[in-house]
């Protein structure tokens, strides 16, 4: 009997041995009150308990050693790790903090960190996973939605496409609006207009920055945050934190993640019988006879018998895969973290893809307690596989000018006069636009190779003393590769190949040291100092080559007669900085920040060669005081800022007086010449932004909800504008501190813990910002001084940046079907005339938001980002060319709803004409605000579903936080535009195209929908 | 000790970044002003550049825009902006009107920067600095006056000449101006006119002579019907001058003819826009501009050539065709040189301004028949009225210029005089005779043209 008890103990340890320990207590909170509901849970498994209502718990399991998690709303998740022998009964009482304390939580400031709590300035953080939740063209498209106060507009279905971010709206004309991005701490090369407008789209110099590697992101938004970067702080700046070694020991994370990539709107374009109808309306609208002469010499026949969809054969559905492995080591004094991800990534256009490869190293080591060094060093190559775009061909062609009766081959052998082949059958039809015949024929890829480095060392001599120098180096080259081969440019045998070439050198050191200390219990004292100088160096050339066989290599022979090397003058800019904020903190209930920074450029004028930049900020947890009664709020904090920052990115030279040399190879008569390029601006210098910001933050319920409101103001001064001078000055453009603008909003944010019960929880997170902008004034200049490139967007006194100036359009005649303006004074005409122009609206949103809904059912989990955008006019600048004089270009299907007959009243678009005088112009480019659309929209951005495994494997090779999920993207728009896509962000010109022309539409490829499966772990 | 450390570590940070010279870092290719205007070779070199721009300006950009608003060419073939020109309706965006329109403002501002930079130079000579000071004048006068004539209203259009001209830049600075009246403007041509006429050497090799500035005067003071001045300044270069007619088609040459009284010199490799080439015919293309039938035909009528060497100018093509049209062939070389003042122009201004005044009607005839025994044209009467001089003396204009951008110019003085005239049934002074300014012209200060009323 004994023998079988024993061998049914055994049995019962081996099979049924579930119960066999058990860990069992108590759960209190600070005040020693119980706790119940508190959840206890085994790491990795779905084994748990929950506390009962003496807050007591028993959890009974067959594991020896595991970490028991413990989690209760508005107290800090608390972990124990267990270690039983079997069949022990562990008695184990755990105090749980409440989260308040958890508002220690530390985020990235500038040069250096700061606990949230203290913070008196506006900055939001956004974490990894937000940033690797999604497939974005590129990473900076992930902060949609995220924080208030940052407007994203991400950039078209191009692959490697870059967003527009704007932070608490835009303040800059002629400059770049952009935010200062800092990459562990050095501010990184940022340039979009390197290679200019390249083909329908700007270089994205984010792209090549490896999602994977990020750790944090935080962004800048009040002047008392900024303010340490002074002249550079003005439009905020963006911090991103990348990963480094955490924890003890080794592990490994994977990740890996396919897509698929749609457009989200396919062009509604005419096919050739719909083409051939409407042309031969015009035809015969305009007074001719017979058939009308077609486009591209085609005959009739030949239309008819053709009917390419070009668009068709434009897109694809595109494939992305991503994978990335890390590496995270820490033991003793050594800390690596090591990252290598591929990033393969077609867009939904054919033969479009961004293809990066990028390893990092993260090194920390800790070589005594006063001698600290860190290395941070990536290196990421990138390949971008182009195809025209936009207003240069591919889709764009296929929304303009490849019409549907152009066939994409010849359909037989086509003889000249003499007998001779013209034309042979199959080949590429080239009497017209053939986007395909450009993307099959053409080679086009643009390289990126960039490396971002730095290297920091701390000298701790004395407690509390951070002395850390740091030397960062950025290296950017990107090569613009194009191969014509030989059918492509007549008159040459092989064909032409050519290189754009530029190299980036941006070189960083700074000294920065820091002190703290205390001065009784009460008084915590923080200063910090520092000098930094900045040198950004950028050299290329342009290499074409004739008779050339492929694409040029990098060993091409330069001495050789088909070669032409022209070397790109070179451009440097500097800054040299000296900056200190100090901080006090009383009580940790008040505190106070004064910061201030000295910056010199070398873009700054004569008289002008350093501006100062101060900033003051004030905080205080008004929850904190005895007299704060307001029970259901338990953390109350009120703060106050004001600061001035600067915007110092603009043209390198523009201070500058120069002459051109002599040897500029002009001569008069066999005479030298030399003549002024530019006027001098001795008073150049950097924008200047005043700011205010008054902002609460409080938490209710434990925290279980928080709220952030803030108002801010900014009055920007100084503001550049690269003017069009008067030609009558004789000199083109002229760069001018002239403009004021006036940003003022509110943001909002809220993130609650909606419910979370049995296994189940709901969060929630909302953020809107309001926006109001107004340019105050741009001195004795014209609303055309500066123009939005090509896109009619004006700077105009009392309107926003990037004001809608047209010609206000009133409808079609019902009588004639002619087209009806209104002139300046408000009364109708037929004549469409440019000084008619009045403000009509504006491309700035006024309000936007994002609204994340996370569910978590056991160990599932879905999450749904809505984001919105109000107030912004689209302008379908295409449109006046698709629905308007019939030409050359193919007509989108709206315009079946024109005027046919006298009396008709509900005819959307005039009477068909091959003629633009009939629309009363001299040119078919008639912009009106016709072509002026609302464009409010609220999207579903991406919805992730997702499965995290239990711990799989035990001790050194388990699999833990296995997770699988799907995502889609831009899945379901609610908007009123009728047009493609209503978020847009086009190829630019230049900054102030950039800054005054998002929500400009020229043949813009609309954004992708991604549908895409996902897999993590960590071993 | 904490405090001293600290103390020293700012302090060494401050000195560490005090090195100013990190922050000049300047443009490449280009050279600062200091180190480009050093000597006086540098301010010839400047002024050369002023004369560059000129030879581009007047290479057919300037005199086209002339041709389409009178009645001497038919409606442009394709060219957008053209066409508008020809309609008379140019707007603000028109691209080839606003860069026309910078142009002589370019050799401007390249003259007033040379004025304003003898400091920079050490070795300059009282002599030097008045010649390029003259020079300088001679071609901002010039250039004021050009702009006038195609932007402003003519002389004359108000009686005191208050309406508006064109903003005079005197200058270098990138502000906006307002526009000064006409009378204004017409005041600070003369004074650099006269300053150069004075100042300028009698022989000045490529350059602007003392004739070639007398030469202008006539000009302007001819425009401004001022016809006694403009007799005195014309009488000046012909009677001084040394200038003598060419054979007709030498003024349009690779070399510089002897009837040319201020040239702007073109070489073979000039790259310039060269916008006479709109009327070459000799080469696959169909020419964009070509000439009007009224102006041909009323000056040739039906059947050309005719003895009039001038006739052969013109080439009718598609002739059995009802669309048939005249090509015009002067301009049909590579290159050639500006003959911008010629003799024959002084000639006809000169004739032209006596018969106007009634006096040395002789001498008057005498300058017409110089011009129409070269053309083969049978003279004038010596006896002739001065009604009838004046008569002849237009029509001899009218040939003899085609295509250099003038003619209107007298039609609109004739307009401002009085003369009931019309230009393609649009009156003289309608809206769209006077061509809109650039956008980027305008400015809180500035006034726009009024449009429309041509058609």
């Amino acid at each position: 009997m004994k023998k079988f008890t024993l061998a049914f103990s055994f049995f019962l340890f081996s099979s049924l041995a579930i119960l066999a320990q058990e860990v069992k207590g108590t759960i209190v909170d600070e005040n020693k009150e119980p706790i119940p509901g508190v959840s206890i849970i085994i790491e990795g498994t779905t084994t748990g308990t929950i506390s009962d209502i003496n807050g007591f718990y028993s959890l009974k399991t067959d594991q020896t050693m595991f970490v028991l998690v413990y989690k209760y709303i508005g107290f800090a998740d608390h972990s124990e790790e267990i270690s039983l022998s079997v069949g022990e009964v562990k008695e184990l009482n755990v105090t749980m903090e409440t989260e308040a304390e958890l508002l220690d939580e530390y985020v990235v400031v500038g040069y250096g960190t700061a606990k949230k709590r203290d913070v008196a300035g506006s900055i939001s953080s956004v974490s990894s996973d937000a940033i690797m939740s999604v497939p974005t063209p590129s990473f900076e498209a992930a902060l949609q939605g995220q924080a208030s106060g940052v407007s994203v507009t991400q950039g078209s279905g191009l692959a490697g496409s870059s967003s527009i971010i704007r932070v608490r709206g835009i303040s800059s004309i002629s400059a770049s609006g952009d935010p200062l991005y800092v990459v562990d701490g050095v501010p990184i090369s940022q340039d979009q207009f390197i290679t200019g407008n390249s083909g329908g789209m700007n270089n994205n110099p984010l792209a090549a920055i490896n999602p994977a590697d990020i750790e944090s992101i935080e962004i800048l938004k009040d002047a008392s945050a900024t303010g340490i970067y002074g002249a550079r702080g003005a439009n905020g700046v963006i911090l991103i934190t990348t990963k480094r070694a955490k924890g003890n020991g080794l592990s490994v994370d994977f990740s890996t993640r396919f897509a698929v990539a749609e457009p989200t709107a396919i062009p509604n374009m005419m096919n050739s019988a719909e083409y051939l109808q409407m042309y031969q309306e015009a035809w015969e609208n305009d007074g001719n006879a017979g058939q009308a002469i077609l486009p591209g010499g085609i005959s009739w026949e030949d239309a008819q018998n053709t009917d390419t969809d070009w668009v068709d054969e434009t897109i694809q559905t595109g494939f992305k895969q991503f994978y990335s492995v890390g590496l995270n080591y820490k033991k003793n004094k050594i800390g690596t973290y090591a990252n290598f991800t591929y990033d393969g990534n077609d867009s939904y256009l054919k033969g479009n893809s961004y293809n990066r490869m990028s390893g990092r190293i993260n090194f920390d080591w800790n070589v005594s307690d006063f001698f600290k060094i860190n290395l941070s060093t990536s290196l990421s190559s990138a390949d971008n596989n182009r195809v025209d775009a936009a207003w240069s061909g591919g889709l764009g062609a296929a929304m303009s000018t490849a019409l549907p009766i152009y066939p994409i081959y010849w359909q037989e052998d086509v003889l000249d006069n003499n007998g001779d082949t013209l034309h042979t059958k199959g080949d590429f039809w080239n009497d017209g636009a053939n986007p395909v015949r450009d993307r099959e024929t053409k080679t086009w890829i643009n390289n990126e190779l960039r490396s971002i480095n730095n290297l920091s060392l701390i000298f701790i001599p004395i407690k509390n003393l951070n002395i850390r120098f740091t030397g960062g180096y950025d290296y950017m080259r990107l090569n613009e590769q194009r191969f014509f081969p030989a059918d492509y440019s007549a008159g040459d045998s092989r064909g032409f190949s050519d290189v754009n070439s530029h190299v980036i050198d941006n070189y960083n050191i700074s000294f920065v040291p820091e002190y703290s200390w205390d001065y009784g219990e009460d008084n915590h004292f923080k200063i910090l100092g520092g000098v930094e100088y900045q040198y950004n160096k950028t050299d290329g050339e342009y290499i074409t080559l004739q008779d050339a066989p492929g694409l040029i290599d990098n060993n091409i022979n330069r001495g050789d007669s088909n070669v032409v090397v022209s070397p790109y003058v070179i451009q440097e800019y500097s800054f040299t900085s000296y900056f200190s904020r100090f901080n006090y903190n009383l009580k940790n209930r008040y505190y106070f920040q004064v910061s201030g920074r000295i910056d010199g450029s070398s873009r700054f004028g004569r008289n002008y060669r350093y501006g100062f930049f101060p900033s003051a900020s004030a905080g205080w947890i008004v929850s904190d005081e005895d007299f704060w009664n307001v029970d259901f709020i338990n953390y109350f904090k009120a703060k106050a800022s004001w600061g001035i920052t600067g915007n110092a990115n603009f043209e390198n030279y523009a201070r500058y007086g120069t002459f051109s040399p002599v040897d500029n190879g002009g001569n008069y008569g066999g005479n030298p010449i030399i003549y002024p390029i530019r006027l001098e601006n001795p008073n150049l210098k950097w924008e200047v932004s005043n700011g205010i910001d008054l902002g609460v933050e409080f938490g209710m319920k434990n925290n279980r909800i928080t709220m952030e409101i803030s108002y801010y103001k900014k009055w920007a001064s100084d503001v550049l504008l690269q003017v069009a001078v008067p030609p009558s000055t004789g000199f083109d453009t002229f760069w001018d501190n002239v403009a004021k603008i006036e940003n003022s909003g509110i943001e909002f944010g809220i993130k609650a813990r909606v419910y979370e019960r049995d296994n189940f929880s709901w969060t929630t997170d909302f953020n809107i910002s309001r926006n109001f902008n107004k340019i105050t004034s741009i001195g004795l200049y014209s609303p055309d001084a500066v123009g939005g490139g090509t896109n009619d967007t004006r700077v105009v006194v009392g309107e926003p940046v990037g004001t809608n100036f047209l010609v206000r359009y009133v409808g079609v005649d019902p009588e004639n079907g002619r087209p009806i303006y209104l002139d300046i004074d408000g009364n109708q005409t037929y004549a469409w005339d440019p000084k008619d122009r009045v403000p009509v609206g504006s491309v700035l949103p006024n309000a936007w938001g994002g609204w994340t809904n996370t569910f978590t059912w056991k160990n599932w989990s879905a999450s749904l980002l809505i984001t919105a955008t109000l107030g912004a006019n689209i302008y379908d600048s295409s449109s006046k060319r698709q629905l308007g004089v019939v030409t050359d270009w193919n007509m989108r299907t709206e315009l079946f709803d024109r005027w046919t007959t006298p009396g008709q009243t509900d005819a959307e678009y005039a009477r068909l004409t091959m003629d633009e005088a009939n629309y009363g112009s001299s040119t078919v480019w008639i912009n009106t605000d016709q072509w002026l659309k609302k464009g409010d929209y609220a999207r579903f951005k991406n919805l992730t579903l997702a499965y995290t495994f239990p711990k799989i494997g035990k001790d050194k090779f388990s699999f833990s936080n296995l997770r699988i999920a799907a995502s889609i993207t831009n899945f379901l728009t609610f908007t009123n535009f009728e047009g493609l896509d209503p978020e847009i962000a086009r190829d630019f010109e230049n900054n102030a195209d950039r800054n005054m022309s998002q929500n400009v539409t020229y043949l813009t490829p609309p954004q992708e929908r991604t549908y895409s499966l996902a897999l993590s772990f960590t071993f | 000790m904490k405090i001293k450390v600290i103390i020293t570590l700012f302090s060494l940070a401050f000195i560490l970044g005090s090195c100013d010279k990190i922050l000049e870092l300047k443009p490449g290719n280009e050279e600062l002003y200091e180190d480009a205007l050093q000597t006086t070779e540098d301010l010839q070199n400047l002024l050369n550049s002023s004369y560059d721009v000129m030879a581009n300006t007047y290479y057919g950009a300037y005199q086209n825009l002339g041709e389409l608003i009178s009645y001497n060419l038919a409606i442009p073939r394709a060219h957008n902006d053209y066409t508008e020109v020809y309609n008379r309706a140019t707007i603000f965006f028109n691209g080839t009107v606003g860069d026309l329109y910078g142009e002589p403002y370019t050799s401007i501002y390249r003259a007033n920067f040379l004025m304003e930079s003898y400091d920079f130079i050490d070795d300059l000579k009282e002599e030097d600095r008045i010649r390029l000071e003259a020079e300088s004048k001679f071609i901002r006068g010039l250039s004021h006056f050009e702009i006038t004539n195609l932007f402003a209203q003519p002389y004359g259009f108000t009686s005191d000449n208050s309406h508006l001209g064109i903003p005079i830049r005197l200058v270098v600075k990138p502000d906006p101006l307002p526009r000064s009246t006409v009378k204004e403007v017409y005041d600070q041509i003369l004074a650099d006119l006269n300053y150069a006429k004075d100042n300028l050497p009698d022989h000045n090799g490529i350059y602007a002579d003392k004739y070639a500035a007398y030469a202008m005067l006539a000009r302007v003071y001819f425009q401004m019907n001022d016809f006694e001045k403009a007799a005195e300044a014309s009488a000046v270069v012909i009677n001084e001058g040394n200038y003598m007619l060419d054979s007709l088609n030498a003024r349009w040459s690779e070399s510089i003819s002897s009837e040319n009284i201020f040239t702007l010199v073109i070489a073979s490799s000039d790259s310039r826009n060269k916008a006479f080439n709109n009327y070459r015919s000799d080469n696959t293309e169909i020419p964009e501009l070509y000439a009007s039938r009224e102006y041909v035909e009323g000056l040739y009528g039906q059947s050309i050539p005719t003895s009039d060497e001038r006739s052969e100018w013109f080439v009718k093509m598609a002739p059995t065709s009802p669309n048939y049209y005249y090509n015009i062939n002067k301009f049909n070389k590579n290159y050639f040189n500006i003959p911008f003042l010629h003799l024959s122009e002084i000639l006809l201004i000169h004739a032209e301004s006596l018969a106007e005044q009634g006096i040395q009607l002789s001498t008057a005839v005498d300058d017409i028949n110089l011009i129409r025994q070269r053309a083969g044209v049978s003279f004038l009467n010596e006896n002739s009225t001065p009604e009838a001089i004046i008569a002849a003396a237009r029509v001899e204009r009218e040939k003899e210029m085609i295509g250099e951008g003038r003619i209107v110019f007298d039609l609109k003085r004739r307009g401002a005089k009085g003369e009931n005239i019309e230009i393609r049934n649009a009156p003289w002074d309608c809206n769209g005779m006077a061509l809109q300014f650039p956008i980027s012209e305008n400015s809180t200060v500035f006034v726009m043209n009024p449009t429309g009323g041509c058609n």
